[in-house]
């Protein structure tokens, strides 16, 4: 197996899982869904108005409707009968729609398709390589991925607290004079740079997978946050290793592989909650 | 001395509706003081626009005399148990100690008097052996004191509670009545939103008695007043009921 392509993985799927534990804590797993989708038609407008797509022009592109895409779910939920999975589910299906709409029509000449976007190529990694000058510093995927993993970790140690403190009680942290929309603002443009950096080299489906499940397999039994994160980064590199080199033995779909290995970890973590449950149950009577 | 709040022509509620109307009272410092009233009367609502949580369609709310933004650093507050997700991996340490924080040190290292009132706080509602637990292993009222303890380690002035003797135990019920008392004591004052006639009176000594409307407000002599729980609960209650049947029952016979 290419080790470039090991590491990309590795990498991506371990920032994941610290980036997205305020997402899965605070019942919102589905925004991660929400701002993915969002993203196609907003790097589609740019290339529209610009008539190129840059790096920089993407990301302003798809800040810009992630941006949009939470406030639009934030007014929608409020409203009588719109909760928050109805709204989620109302505006994101939209939003991709609007960006296939547009790929198929004025945007034909864009480099990017739906195939694309939801899957990506994770194989294709070590073809897209970072040069400087004359020199070849390696495949862009695993600089990109290293980049994610510091990222990941800086905005854990700078805004962990105020993030577990709006997403335990965002009442109490109102009342304390913190307001929780402005922290989960900020922390969903973070999931959005996070997705627009890395769907190219895996597909948002993938992203999905590693922003949620080793998460929500840790939470399963984790009584603190310490033993979450600790877990669930464990989780994510033993489930895509043991993912990567599954692919590589089958000859079949990487991303395919890994994200089906990550739903193997949470069914199995979610038995063992199950079992440890009962048997508490048991010893009670 | 500032009344601790100071409320008049209020009228708030949500998307437009309101729910409570052109409510007028104060409520001076250094009682223990029961919002009571059936469910649906805006007792919530109340306490909501007092946190300024929502926003008041008309009228003024002042607290120790202020706006509420200049004295939040004074006042504590306690939300419904249900307000949040109790699976949450945090311990109750960690949930005590988020009283202590504000806009102004969430970012910073945390000082050792915070992290000593937390470990004061937990004490006064014996959950000091608990500290290290998850929440999620606790029990109804062992919940219910985390909260309180949260409250506590804040060492505010005035504390305002929601329906904190909802569906907890004896003895949590006893460790919030002592707590109480230390916090008249103590001259805090506390507000309390309580739905439970039965125990109002023996719990509280100043009263504000709601319906959406505001039907009575004043210390614990003068509300004993049959006139004032008939408007409140709207004969809705089971025992004002029997009541009045009674006398009805009585006024026929005289009659006949």
């Amino acid at each position: 197996m290419d080790i470039e392509i090991f590491f990309t993985a590795i990498f991506l799927s371990v920032a994941a899982s610290i980036s997205g534990i305020y997402m899965v804590l605070s019942q919102k797993s589905m925004y991660g869904d929400a701002l993915s989708h969002s993203l196609l038609p907003g790097i589609v407008l740019v290339f529209l108005i610009t008539g190129e797509r840059s790096f920089f022009g993407s990301l302003i592109g798809a800040l810009f409707t992630g941006v949009l895409v939470s406030v639009l779910i934030r007014r929608l939920e409020g409203i009588k009968g719109i909760y928050s999975d109805a709204a989620i589910g109302g505006v994101f299906v939209v939003f991709f729609a609007l960006g296939i709409l547009l790929i198929s029509g004025p945007a034909e000449g864009v480099d990017l398709d739906q195939d694309c976007v939801l899957f990506g190529e994770i194989a294709f990694v070590p073809i897209d390589r970072w040069t400087i000058g004359d020199y070849d510093v390696g495949a862009r995927g695993v600089w990109i991925s290293l980049f994610l993993v510091l990222l990941a970790l800086t905005f854990h140690l700078v805004m962990g607290r105020v993030m577990k403190f709006v997403s335990f009680n965002s009442e109490f942290a109102r009342s304390r004079g913190v307001n929780p929309e402005i922290w989960n603002m900020i922390y969903h443009i973070f999931i959005s740079i996070f997705i627009v950096l890395s769907f190219e080299l895996v597909g948002v489906i993938l992203i999905l997978s590693f922003l949620v499940t080793p998460i929500a397999a840790s939470w399963l039994v984790s009584g603190n946050m310490k033993r979450l994160i600790f877990l669930s980064l464990t989780l994510a590199a033993a489930s895509t290793s043991t993912g990567l080199v599954a692919a590589d033995a089958l000859d079949v779909s990487i991303s395919g592989t890994i994200a089906f290995m990550q739903g193997v970890t949470f069914f199995v973590f979610l038995s063992y909650y199950s079992l440890a449950k009962k048997r508490s149950i048991r010893r009670l009577h | 001395m500032n009344d601790a709040l100071n409320i008049t022509n209020l009228t708030a509620g949500y998307l437009g509706r309101p729910v409570i109307f052109d409510l007028c009272f104060t409520v001076p410092q250094g009682v223990i003081c029961g919002v009571i009233g059936p469910n649906g009367s805006g007792k919530s609502t109340l306490l909501k626009s007092i946190m300024g949580l929502i926003h008041p369609m008309q009228g003024t709310i002042q607290v120790l005399g202020h706006s509420i933004d200049q004295v939040r650093s004074k006042i504590a507050y306690v939300p419904q148990r249900e307000s949040v997700d109790w699976n949450f991996p945090v311990s109750v340490y960690d949930v005590a100690l988020m009283g202590r924080y504000a806009p102004d040190n969430i970012f910073k290292r945390l000082k050792n008097s915070d992290k000593e009132a937390t470990l004061k706080a937990l004490e006064k509602v014996h959950l000091l052996e608990y500290k290290d637990k998850p929440i999620g292993q606790l029990s109804g009222g062992q919940q219910q004191r985390v909260f309180i303890a949260r409250a506590l380690a804040r060492e505010a002035e005035l504390y305002i509670m929601d329906e904190p003797f909802a569906g907890v135990d004896s003895v949590t019920e006893s460790a919030i009545l002592k707590l109480l008392k230390e916090m008249k004591q103590e001259k805090k004052t506390v507000v309390i939103v309580h739905h439970d006639l039965q125990t109002a009176f023996d719990y509280f000594d100043y009263f504000v008695m709601i319906n959406r409307k505001l039907i009575f407000s004043g210390q614990k002599k003068e509300a004993l007043q049959p006139q004032y729980l008939f408007e409140t609960y709207g004969g809705g209650l089971p025992a004002l009921d029997r009541i009045r049947t009674a006398g009805n029952a009585r006024e026929e016979i005289a009659k006949s």
